[in-house]
């Protein structure tokens, strides 16, 4: 049983090529995967829907990532490339009556064609001034959402319509679970594989060192415009699974609250890294439940000071994050790959 | 070893947090106590938690202690469908008193499937179709009549035989724009001529180019469809530039302490008052007054208080007939007729085809710094009204 | 054309708070290439300190308004040296981070201590007379703003360009090593300039505070704050100062102009953003903003 194999000798190149190295790897995923389809059976249906809201964090943060953590481009707009999925995913289903399954990819489509246009900034803009860039995308979104009523309903907002395969509709907590996860798992894969693609591998060079990578011939603009788009396509995916979720979308859901808390997300997490993605959407998605609940039990233990305990609750928050950030420059991934290298190697330390 | 007997000492606290079945009614209240609406958001999640306080200590429902599970979203949406999910899974609420439109709009389709009803804190004038919304309630004059009551009262003490002029300012949210297709179809009924419109942000510091243009127009009166802080900034902002405009404005728009925002500006501002305010006389006000220990509490507070009486009304018929679940609560309130809440607001009636606690608008105005009674109108339950 | 001309003077005069708030960012970014998103919540702090200095312990205004600036100091010092300080040397979306985790611990001290009731200054700062401005009424704390801000910002300028710290702030943010091998104490530099920053912030908020009172939103000012930096260019103390009167300008004259033209409501909160994108696709480093060349 051995979590990595002990230096390296790869003899084929499909050993190379493979993402789970060995067996061991290959059997936790195996099971761990079976696990997150076998648990709606044994869980509450509040923890099932809590998985599928950090499910679709997952999506968002793996998008988020792919621009922020793989390109170095900070991105400030992932909550509204989100509302533009999820408003896009409802209008197709209402109105061009397209089943889910198509109306998804197209709301992916559209948003990533909304981030393609919010991303040619990019071309002249760098570091602080792009990042700006993307808060008045942010802003200038969310009016649209507020104003646009025939597509989002205005300010009241408008329905998204549970999916429907044949006579079976998607609306109740376990099937909507098992959609989630289905196409988080698929985010994942893919994602992977981006990285170690010919695209991917041009985005680290876009953002390790930009000038080196126009030398050697990587389209500086395009392979920018391209991080942009993808992950606006994943925010979009995020977002119309959102909508399936909540089952009623306004201008209101997707705020720049949201997309901080995906910033935040990636960077506890492990910028630039598929599972730091994930990480940082589990521990964002339960940070601010746990708080819920602890406030919940020392508010009923001291109720004279029940609304004190309440105001804490963001500043515990913040706290924590502050914490983190000190603690854990690198983020959750690293935590974890060095708990990975401490077991790996025990009892030796090196 | 330390950490684990804080750990096991934490859990202990924590079970013995959880409701004890049976005995205790779970009622959830999704407040907003550190977001945008803070300000009058935490005095009527406090009103709420001082009704259960009274009637937990004053024999329960039919004996049953109310379990009241208080949390803060802080007008985050999403916070507020996590806080909603677990009152619905973890903590089986049977009913739920909500806040502002913000979580009531997101979450009126899921109450409707879920069969959980929802008292709020949101008076917008859709939530009374039961067709559309059958689970929301709320227990004051929903903002459409409200508008509809002051352009009566205005109309009924005009003295002049010219059509008065009138304008409509709001900010430009679901709140604010919710009422205005029905105060403008009812001010042309009354015969007021609409001469403008213009939205100043909740969040706004001035409104001087607003005022500067509807100042052009020069409207007689003005509807004001904000929250308190935009309110003292458009009567600062109207004095400052001497437009002789009335304003008149909706239930939040003000309340005791805005004579404090506005210095002065406030003088001759109608408004709509939702329930009694404190000092009144009353069966209602004298319970408050010795809950409260004779101190000021403000009419958010007041309204909270209401909206927690009402529902624990239904609670104990629901109790009685032993259907204490979401279908029953629904269908007892709906059987409400003529509810007598103490004399704090208008008796309300509920019924399976309406959602409208009661029709009539309680108005006042301020002078010298005083909120000055100054009439109920009482408007027709129209059928073309509801959910308008 | 007085109607345009009425809402260009009091689009003056609410940018000049703009410029204000935009000033303490920019000082910040500036002597540490922190991007400050707490600068709003330090604001609100110095109003919320002030108003208990005057309201609660009915202390005189002048001596109010000398503690809370002495607050502010210690404030930012506090902040400096327990959250800044382990951040040197992170990559600057971290630090970005770092300030956003400051903004809620700071609102939710805030809301602790204070409540969430709307406050107001009382005795208020200044009187309610208003002066005539070219035919537009202004309150006085918005000429008082405006003033403070062409003072603070002919301070910054001539501090920035001769003053013996302000050069070495100016060394330290181009480059940190350089400056410390030239004998520069690169710790006591962010201390001073985080130091003037909320200083300069507590005042902004004692302004803002007088216009309609205080609550815990104020920290959303800090938002705002953005646009007038990018357009004036984050490397420059007059250019965010300049930035916030635009910003203000355009505020006015887009809720003006657009609504009626093209029938456009709420324009007025985007208008900024949307004028933001245009300037930056022509000048990419803002308009006063230091070009960074970059030849192949």
């Amino acid at each position: 049983m051995s979590v990595a194999h002990c230096g390296d000798f790869r003899q084929t190149y499909q050993d190379d090529r493979m993402v789970l190295r060995t067996r061991f790897i290959r059997i936790a995923v195996g099971a761990f995967i079976l696990l997150l389809y076998l648990s709606p059976l044994v869980a509450s249906n509040y923890v099932t829907s809590t998985m599928t809201t950090i499910a679709i964090a997952v999506i968002g943060a793996l998008g988020i990532n792919v621009v922020t953590g793989f390109t170095g481009q900070i991105s400030l707009g992932q909550g509204a490339f989100m509302g533009v999925g999820a408003f896009a995913c409802s209008y197709f289903m209402r109105v061009a009556s397209m089943p889910f399954w198509l109306a998804m990819p197209m709301a992916g489509l559209t948003a990533a064609a909304v981030g393609m246009i919010f991303g040619l900034p990019s071309a002249r803009l760098k570091g602080l001034y792009l990042a700006i860039a993307t808060l008045a995308a942010q802003f200038i979104l969310q009016y649209v959402f507020l104003h646009l009523d025939a597509v989002t309903g205005g300010s009241n907002g408008i329905a998204s319509p549970p999916p429907e395969f044949r006579a079976f509709s998607f609306d109740g907590d376990r099937s909507k679970y098992y959609l989630t996860i289905t196409v988080a798992i698929a985010a994942v894969i893919f994602t992977t594989n981006l990285l170690r693609s010919r695209s991917g591998r041009a985005f680290i060079a876009v953002r390790d060192h930009h000038l080196s990578a126009e030398i050697m011939g990587v389209n500086l603009f395009k392979y920018r415009l391209l991080s942009f788009s993808v992950s606006a396509f994943y925010a979009g995916i995020a977002g119309s699974l959102w909508g399936m979720y909540t089952g009623y979308i306004s201008a209101e859901h997707f705020t720049i609250t949201e997309s901080i808390n995906y910033l935040a997300m990636i960077i506890i997490g492990g910028l630039g890294s598929v599972l730091g993605s994930i990480f940082g959407a589990i521990f964002m998605t339960l940070l601010p439940q746990a708080l819920t609940v602890g406030t919940g039990a020392l508010a009923d233990i001291f109720p004279k000071i029940g609304f004190l305990i309440m105001s804490f609750k963001d500043g515990v928050f913040g706290i924590i994050v502050i914490l983190f950030l000190i603690f854990e420059p690198d983020g959750l991934a690293h935590r974890w790959r060095m708990i990975k290298t401490y077991w790996k190697l025990y009892p030796f330390s090196y | 070893m330390k950490r684990l007997t804080a750990s096991i000492a934490l859990a202990a606290l924590a079970f013995l947090a959880a409701p004890l079945a049976g005995q205790e009614i779970v009622i959830g209240n999704i407040a907003d106590i550190t977001g945008g609406t803070g300000d009058v958001g935490k005095p009527y999640a406090e009103g709420i938690k001082a009704y259960t306080d009274y009637i937990n200590a004053n024999g329960g429902i039919n004996g049953k202690k109310i379990k009241l599970l208080q949390q803060d979203y802080g007008y985050k949406i999403p916070e507020a469908l996590a806080l909603y999910k677990k009152f619905k899974d973890q903590d089986k609420v049977v009913a739920i008193q909500g806040w502002g439109s913000g979580d009531t709009e997101a979450l009126k389709e899921q109450v409707a499937k879920d069969q959980i009803p929802y008292f709020s804190a949101s008076y917008s004038a859709h939530l009374t179709d039961p067709s559309k919304s059958p689970y929301n309630f709320f227990c004051a004059v929903d903002y459409s009549t409200a508008l509809r009551g002051c352009l009566k009262y205005i109309k009924d003490n005009w003295k002049e035989k010219r059509k008065p002029k009138v304008a409509f300012i709001y900010p430009d949210v679901g709140y604010g724009k919710a009422p205005i297709p029905a105060g403008k179809a009812y001010a042309l009924e009354l015969g007021f001529e609409i001469v403008g419109e213009e939205n100043v942000d909740l969040k706004a510091l001035e409104a001087t180019t607003q005022l500067l243009s509807l100042k052009k127009k020069d409207p007689d009166f003005a509807w004001v469809g904000g929250t308190k802080p935009s309110t003292s900034v458009i009567l600062k902002d109207a004095k400052k530039l001497g437009l002789r405009t009335k304003f008149f404005g909706n239930i939040w728009s003000a309340d005791e302490e805005s004579p404090k925002m506005t210095a002065g500006a406030e003088e001759g501002f109608l408004f709509v008052v939702g329930a009694a305010l404190y000092g009144d006389k009353g069966p209602g006000m004298d319970v408050i007054k010795k809950v409260s220990g004779g101190q000021l509490r403000v009419s958010s507070w007041i309204r909270g208080w209401v909206s927690m009486m009402v529902m624990c009304e239904v609670l104990k018929v629901a109790d009685k007939n032993h259907e204490l679940t979401g279908p029953g609560i629904r269908k007892y309130a709906e059987q409400l007729n003529n509810l007598n809440t103490q004399g704090l607001t208008a008796p309300i009636t509920y019924s399976s085809s309406d959602h409208r606690p009661f029709t009539s608008v309680i108005l006042a105005e301020f002078a010298g710094g005083k909120m000055v009674r100054k009439g109920t109108i009482d408007l027709p339950r129209r059928a073309d009204w509801k959910g308008f | 054309m007085e109607f345009y001309l009425q809402l260009v003077i009091s689009g003056l005069v609410l940018g000049s708070i703009y410029a204000l708030v935009a000033l303490g960012f920019a000082i910040i970014f500036k002597s540490t290439s922190v991007v400050n998103f707490a600068q709003g919540e330090l604001m609100m702090f110095g109003a919320y300190f002030c108003f208990s200095m005057v309201v609660q312990y009915k202390v005189p205004w002048i001596w109010a308004f000398l503690i809370t600036i002495l607050f502010s100091i210690v404030l930012a010092l506090v902040v400096e040296r327990l959250i800044l300080r382990p951040m040197i040397g992170e990559p600057v979306i971290s630090i970005i981070m770092v300030t956003i985790g400051l903004s809620s611990v700071l609102r939710s001290i805030v809301t602790a201590i204070w409540g969430t009731q709307i406050q107001v200054y009382d005795p208020p700062l200044f009187p309610e007379a208003t002066v005539n401005v070219i035919g537009v009424p202004t309150s006085q704390v918005y000429l008082w703003s405006f003033g403070l801000a062409a003072v603070l910002l002919a301070l910054f300028a001539i501090f920035f360009k001769y003053s013996k710290a302000g050069v070495a702030m100016r060394a330290t943010a181009f480059s940190n090593q350089v400056a410390l091998s030239m004998g520069i104490p690169v710790k006591n530099i962010f201390a001073m300039a985080w130091c003037i920053a909320s200083v300069v912030s507590a005042i902004g908020g004692i302004l803002i505070g007088s216009i309609n009172g205080i609550n815990v939103q104020l920290g959303h000012f800090g938002l705002k704050v953005f646009p007038a930096v990018i357009l004036g260019g984050l490397d420059s103390i007059p250019g965010a100062a300049i930035g916030g009167l635009i910003v203000g300008v355009l505020e006015n004259l887009s809720d003006g102009v657009l609504k009626t033209t093209l029938g456009l409501s709420g324009i007025k909160e985007v208008a900024p953003y949307v004028f933001l994108v245009i300037i930056l696709m022509i000048k990419p480093y803002g308009l006063f903003g230091k070009k960074e060349i970059e030849r192949i």
